[in-house]
């Protein structure tokens, strides 16, 4: 079954648009055919998106049939994130193929403390 | 004429005489304050006026010093609107508790990140201004920020406000509240029974891994991942306070310190480069 995200929910941001979307997604699967799943009819994902609606679909075995396509190298990016943050297996189609999406890890931040007061800048 | 910065704002609250009947709030000579810096003394002063301090703020006369900046505090005559977009903010205004005229309080709500995101890309969008990263990144910013005051802090409104800076080009946006704070989330799981005897700093770091902030829950815990993360790809930095400490994200680098005062809550701010 293929279907656009905008089928599932109005609205990519928030853990409460990612819940409709998985509840919609629930109530138009028949438990058994694969989905494909176009993400490129909404600009924003925000992270707490993804992750409510993917973790409740790898909670109730939907990820693994599912296939998400898109071009975006953002929202590729926010799939890797997800995907490294969750260590879960989220794949997505490109080019007729489907490829297990790379799990993107965090960015690495040198910490240091200051006994001054707070800065306008770092550098 | 002195102005506040985050750099001061703290040792400026910390000279509020707090055992007086009637505490002193000079502002008299204050001749700038910046987002940041008003969102948390604004805070300061509901923090405890609910506690029952009634505070006397002293301004300069009007037209000297941030008196009129105080006493008008309207969005649109800070970001240089177009006379189409100063009608429809005051549209929102009638129309929604959370317009962006203003500082403004945000209420608690499952739907009011969204809401606020919304509006905020409809002014830089009618404003004819955009932030790196475009919309969906504000979108992404604004939604995860609000949404994180909606679910962690415990408190029915926070404040928030955007600013335009067009000789620096950035555009800030503070939000703040004077409600749990990151410590006290955190100490709400065991998990995390050791931050007791630790500084807000930790509390502030470890808040920004993902994960974290979820109370053991199977959901939760990336918003302020996502909005370092995706602050830190606009080229942006992101400032937060939380009880005495503060954390500075910019670059590849994370600075912690005291912010010279403690208030309760979580205050921040996110500089955005403009285009």
């Amino acid at each position: 079954m293929r279907l656009r995200i905008e089928r599932l929910v109005s609205a990519t941001l928030g853990r409460k648009r990612g819940r409709e979307a998985y509840e919609a997604l629930l109530a138009i699967d028949d438990g058994q055919s694969d989905l494909v799943i176009s993400l490129d009819g909404s600009e924003a994902y925000s992270l707490s998106f993804l992750d409510e609606f993917l973790v409740r679909m790898n909670e109730n075995h939907l990820l693994r049939r599912t296939t998400f396509e898109t071009d975006s190298p953002l929202h590729i990016k926010k799939l890797g994130r997800a995907s490294e943050i969750r260590n879960v297996t989220i794949r997505r189609s490109i080019d007729g193929r489907t490829e297990v999406v790379t799990p993107v890890p965090g960015p690495t931040l040198v910490e240091t403390s200051s006994s001054g007061p707070p800065p306008e800048d770092i550098n | 004429l002195i102005s506040l910065y985050r750099s001061n704002i703290g040792a400026f609250c910390a000279d509020v005489d707090l055992t007086s009947e009637r505490p002193v709030v000079d502002l008299s000579n204050v001749g700038w304050i910046d987002p940041f810096p008003l969102i948390y003394l604004g805070l300061f002063l509901r923090y405890h006026n609910k506690r029952g301090k009634y505070f006397k703020v002293r301004k300069a006369p009007y037209g000297h010093g941030i008196s009129n900046y105080l006493a008008r505090m309207r969005f649109c005559e800070r970001f240089n609107f177009s006379a189409e977009a100063i009608k429809r903010e005051r549209l929102h205004h009638l129309e929604s508790s959370t317009s962006l005229n203003d500082v403004v309080d945000i209420e608690s709500s499952e739907d009011v990140g969204e809401e606020v995101a919304r509006l905020v890309v409809e002014v830089l969008l009618e404003a004819g201004h955009s932030v790196r990263g475009g919309h969906a990144a504000l979108d992404v910013i604004v939604d995860e920020l609000v949404d994180n005051f909606a679910r962690h802090s415990q408190e029915s409104l926070a404040a928030f406000m955007m600013q335009w800076f067009p000789s620096k080009r950035y555009v800030s946006l503070a939000l703040g509240d004077c409600g749990l704070g990151m410590k006290s989330t955190l100490l709400r799981n065991s998990d995390y029974e050791h931050l007791a005897e630790s500084c807000d700093a930790e509390a502030i770091t470890l808040s920004l891994q993902p994960l974290v902030s979820c109370r053991g829950s199977a959901l939760g815990g990336t918003g302020l991942t996502d909005v370092k993360e995706t602050v830190l790809a606009c080229g942006g930095s992101l400032f937060l306070a939380s009880g005495s400490d503060y954390a500075m994200i910019q670059g590849d680098q994370i600075r912690t310190g005291h912010m010279g005062f403690t208030l309760p809550g979580v205050q921040l701010e996110a500089r955005l480069p403009t285009v």
